[in-house]
C-alpha cells in the first residue's frame, strides 16, 4: 500500500537536523523567503548601510562617515519642518478621510434608492491615475486660469492663493488626496458595516435605543476591529506620500508642503546625496515601526 | 478501493524534473543577449539594408529644447536620414529622456556602465562626467573647424586643456515686451537698465488693466534660478569667483536679490502666484502663456519661446519687442545662456563613428536646419539663416558676451552639475518671498549650502 512518508523508520536513523521531513517544509518556504529577502530585506539593509556612507549618485564615491548624515539631519531645518509637516499632514488626512468616509460608509449602508449608483460614483476617484488627479487640481487650484477661482470671482470672492500661499499650501494639497483616498475607506468600513447583524439593531431599537446610541455603543464597538486596521494602514500610507506632493507643489512653497519623503527625494536626486537621502529614509522606517507597535499594543489592550 | 497517495520518492522525482527544466529555461535566456535600452521613437529610416556585417547603430540621448516639440522631433528624423544617407553602414537612433530625469538616468548610466554612445546636455553635466574620465575629449573637430569659428560658450566644454562636447545649439534669454504698451506710455525705446525698466514696468500696469509690469518666476526650480542669474550677473554678481571659491555672499549679488524680490514685494509688479507658478522643470509655460494672453507687459524669456510665441500668439507676437536683458548696476546686462554641447562617452564602442555623426551634423547646412526649426544659434558663427533680421534673433546675438552658465567667471568646475541640479537660487528666492528672511540671511544660509556642495 502506498502511503506518503513523512515520517518513517529510516527518519530514526537520521540526524534531526539533517532529515528529510525536518527540512521539506523550510524547502517549500525557501521561494517565498528568498522573494522577501530580495525585494525587502536587501534592499532595506542596502539603504540603512548608505545611510552610514556619503555615498553620491553622481560620483562613484562611497566611505562610511558613521553617523555624521543622523547627526546632520537634526541640525537641518528643512528637516525637521519636513518632519512636522509629515506629522500634522497624516493628523489631517487620516483623519478628514475617516470623518467623511464614516458617514458615507453608514449612509451607503442604508437601505436608499439608487443605493448601487451611489456606490459606484463615490469609488470612482479611486480608479483615477494620481498623475491625473494631480493635474486636474494643479488646474482647479491655479490663481488666474482656475475654475475654484473663477467661481470665486463671479461670487465676489476675493483670489485665493491655494498652492502659493504658504498657510494654505498643505491644506490645499491634502485635498485630491483625501478625494481619492475616501472610496478606500469607505469600502472598508462598508464591508464591515455590512457584516453587522441587522438583529442586533432591532433589539437594540426594541430596547429604546436612539440611532445615536444604536451607532455609538453597538455600530462602532463592532468597527473597532476593521478602524485598528485602516488607521494603522492609512497612518503609514500618508506619511509615507509623495507622489500627490511632488506633483503639486514639489515641497513648496519655501518648505510649506515639504515632507521627510519629497525632501528625502529632492535630496537624492537634486542634490545627489544619497547617504543623506537613505538616513531620512531610515528615520522614517523607524518612526513607522515604532507606531505600528505602539498602536497594534494600545488598540488591542484588552480594557 | 483505497486512493493512491504520492510517494515522497515520486514527489522528489517530479520536483527535480522540473526544477531542471526551470534551470534549463534561465540558461537559455540568459544566453540571450539583451539590448542596453529600450528604444522611443526611432529616427533612423528603416529604407535601405546595411552592410551586414559592418552596419553601426548609434544611439543618443537627446532632450526636448526646442519650444516646438514637433519641429525637434522632425529636425532630428531629418538629420538622422540625412547621416544615413551620407554614410550608408552608420545609423542614428535618437531616445528622448525628460530634463528631470536626464542627469540622474545619466549617473546611473555610467554606474552601470549601460550607457548611450553620446548625449547632448547643459555643458555642466558634461564636465561632471568629463572629470570622472567619461567623456571623450573632441579636440580634433575643433581644431579642423577652427576654434575661432566658434562663439565664446566654447568656453564652458573646455576643462583642463580638452574640448568634451561639440556645440548643439547655443543661445541667451532675452528681454519680451509689449512694444504697444510701451508707446502708449510715452516710451519710445525699450527700457535699457533696471531703473527704467521698473519706471515703465509701475507706468504700463497702473495704466492698463488686467496687465501685469513683469513676469518672472518666485518658485522653487530651474526656471527661476535661469530668470535670477540675469539679475546676479547684471549686478556684477558671481557663483564662483577667479579663484573658483564660492561668492554667493557678495554686494552684487545683495543688490540682485533685493530688486528681484522688490519687483513682487514692494512695486507689487508679478502676477499672483508666482511662487507656485513652475517646477524643477523648465517648463515656466505658464509664463509664456501669460505672456502670450496679454497679461504681461514684460518677461524674461529665451529665444526659443520668441519663436514659440510667433506661432501660438501670432497677434501678441505682432505687438512684441525683443532687446537685450536691460543692464543692472554693473553696467552690462546679463543672462543665463543656453549651451548645450553634445558629447560622447568613453565606454562606447562607436565613439569614431559619433566624431562622424557630430562632423557632420557641424555642417552649415545643418546648423541653418537647427536654427530655422528653432531659433536656436547653432555655436558656429556665420551661418546665414532667414532669420537674421528678426528682432529677436538679433537680441539673442547681441546677448551671447553677456550670457553666462554656472560658474561664470571661473568657467567649468566638476560641481556645477550639482550645484546647477539643485535648484538652490530658486530657493535662495524663496528665503525672502516666502519665509520672510531678509536678503542678508538668505545670501548667507545659501553661500554656506553652495559650500558644501563645491566641497563635498
Amino acid at each position: 500500500m502506498a502511503h506518503t512518508a513523512l515520517a518513517g523508520p529510516q527518519s530514526k536513523r537520521q540526524s534531526p537536523l539533517l532529515s528529510f521531513s525536518t527540512l521539506f517544509p523550510y524547502l517549500l518556504l525557501l521561494p517565498a523567503t528568498l522573494l522577501i529577502v530580495s525585494l525587502i530585506v536587501y534592499p532595506l539593509a542596502t539603504g540603512l548601510f548608505i545611510s552610514v556612507t556619503d555615498r553620491s549618485l553622481v560620483s562613484m564615491r562611497m566611505n562610511i562617515v558613521g553617523l555624521r548624515n543622523y547627526i546632520r539631519l537634526w541640525q537641518d531645518p528643512v528637516f525637521l519642518e519636513a518632519l512636522k509637516n509629515s506629522v500634522i499632514w497624516t493628523i489631517y488626512t487620516v483623519g478628514a478621510q475617516l470623518l467623511i468616509g464614516l458617514p458615507l460608509a453608514l449612509l451607503l449602508n442604508a437601505r436608499i434608492r439608487g443605493r448601487g449608483a451611489f456606490r459606484t460614483l463615490l469609488l470612482m476617484p479611486w480608479t483615477m491615475p494620481t498623475i491625473v488627479v494631480g493635474i486636474i487640481f494643479t488646474w482647479l487650484y491655479h490663481p488666474v486660469v482656475g475654475y475654484l477661482n473663477y467661481v470665486g470671482h463671479l461670487l465676489g470672492l476675493p483670489k485665493i492663493m491655494f498652492l502659493a500661499d504658504v498657510n494654505l499650501a498643505l491644506w490645499s494639497t491634502g485635498v485630491p488626496v483625501i478625494w481619492r483616498g475616501l472610496p478606500f475607506v469607505m469600502l472598508l468600513l462598508l464591508a464591515a458595516l455590512q457584516g453587522i447583524d441587522r438583529e442586533l439593531y432591532d433589539a437594540a431599537a426594541v430596547d429604546g435605543a436612539t440611532p445615536w446610541q444604536q451607532f455609538w455603543s453597538l455600530t462602532l464597538p463592532l468597527l473597532v476591529p476593521t478602524l485598528r486596521v485602516l488607521i494603522l494602514m492609512e497612518v503609514i500610507w500618508m506619511f509615507n506620500l509623495f507622489d500627490m506632493v511632488w506633483i503639486l507643489t514639489k515641497g513648496g512653497p519655501g518648505n510649506a508642503t515639504q515632507l521627510l519623503a519629497t525632501y528625502a527625494y529632492y535630496k537624492a536626486f537634486f542634490e545627489f546625496d544619497l547617504g543623506y537621502a537613505s538616513a531620512i529614509g531610515a528615520v522614517i522606517f523607524v518612526l513607522m515601526i515604532v507606531f505600528s507597535l505602539l498602536f497594534v499594543r494600545v488598540s488591542t489592550r484588552q480594557v | 478501493m483505497t486512493r493512491r497517495h504520492l510517494t515522497r520518492r515520486e514527489f522528489l522525482k517530479a520536483s527535480m524534473s522540473m526544477a531542471a527544466l526551470a534551470g534549463g529555461a534561465m540558461a537559455i535566456g540568459a544566453c540571450t543577449p539583451v539590448s542596453p535600452a529600450q528604444p522611443a521613437a526611432p529616427a533612423a529610416p528603416a529604407a535601405a539594408a546595411p552592410a551586414a556585417a559592418e552596419s553601426v547603430e548609434i544611439v543618443m540621448w537627446n532632450h526636448p529644447t526646442f519650444a516646438d516639440t514637433e519641429a525637434e522631433t522632425k529636425f532630428w528624423d531629418n538629420i538622422a536620414q540625412k547621416f544615413h544617407a551620407q554614410n550608408p553602414n552608420a545609423t542614428l537612433r535618437v531616445e528622448w529622456v525628460p530634463w528631470d530625469q536626464a542627469f540622474s538616468k545619466m549617473s546611473a548610466a555610467v554606474a552601470s556602465g549601460q550607457v548611450p554612445d553620446f548625449t547632448q546636455s547643459g555643458a555642466e553635466q558634461s564636465i561632471v562626467f568629463a572629470a570622472q574620465g567619461e567623456v571623450e575629449p573632441v579636440n580634433e573637430i575643433y581644431e579642423a573647424i577652427g576654434v575661432d569659428n566658434f562663439d565664446q560658450l566654447i568656453k564652458y566644454y573646455n576643462y583642463q586643456g580638452n574640448y568634451y562636447g561639440v556645440p548643439y545649439l547655443h543661445g541667451s534669454e532675452i528681454f519680451f515686451y509689449r512694444k504697444d504698451l510701451l508707446e502708449k506710455a510715452g516710451y519710445a525705446e525699450p527700457p535699457k537698465t533696471w531703473e527704467e525698466w521698473l519706471e515703465a514696468a509701475l507706468k504700463v500696469q497702473a495704466e492698463n488693466e488686467g496687465v501685469y509690469g513683469v513676469g518672472i518666476d518666485w518658485s522653487k526650480g530651474n526656471s527661476t534660478q535661469q530668470i535670477f542669474i540675469c539679475f546676479m550677473w547684471g549686478a556684477g554678481g558671481v557663483m564662483l569667483n577667479e579663484e573658483g571659491k564660492v561668492a554667493i555672499d557678495s554686494p552684487e549679488n545683495a543688490q540682485a536679490l533685493q530688486f528681484y524680490t522688490d519687483l513682487g514685494l514692494k512695486h507689487n509688479l508679478l502676477p499672483e502666484g508666482v511662487t507656485a507658478l513652475s517646477q524643477y522643470v523648465t517648463t515656466a509655460t505658464p509664463l509664456d502663456q501669460m505672456y502670450g494672453n496679454g497679461q504681461l507687459f514684460s518677461t524674461i524669456r529665451f529665444v526659443t519661446n520668441a519663436q514659440a510665441l510667433q506661432s501660438q500668439f501670432p497677434e501678441v507676437y505682432a505687438q512684441s519687442g525683443f532687446a537685450m536683458v536691460p543692464a543692472g548696476p554693473s553696467g552690462h546686462s546679463g543672462a543665463f545662456a543656453n549651451a548645450n554641447p553634445m558629447w560622447i562617452l568613453k565606454r562606447s564602442p562607436n565613439r569614431e563613428v559619433v566624431k562622424d555623426f557630430l562632423r557632420f551634423y557641424m555642417q552649415p547646412d545643418n546648423l541653418r536646419d537647427l536654427t530655422e526649426a528653432s531659433g536656436w544659434l547653432s555655436g558656429i558663427k556665420g551661418i546665414t539663416t532667414k532669420f537674421d533680421n528678426e528682432e529677436w534673433f538679433k537680441a539673442n546675438v547681441d546677448m551671447v558676451p553677456w550670457a553666462v552658465r554656472v560658474g561664470w567667471i571661473y568657467g567649468p568646475h566638476p560641481k556645477n552639475g550639482t550645484a546647477e541640479e539643485a535648484f538652490l537660487l530658486g530657493q535662495m528666492v524663496q528665503e525672502v518671498v516666502v519665509n520672510k528672511k531678509s536678503v542678508a540671511e538668505s545670501l548667507a544660509i545659501y553661500q554656506k549650502k553652495y559650500e558644501e556642495i563645491y566641497n563635498a
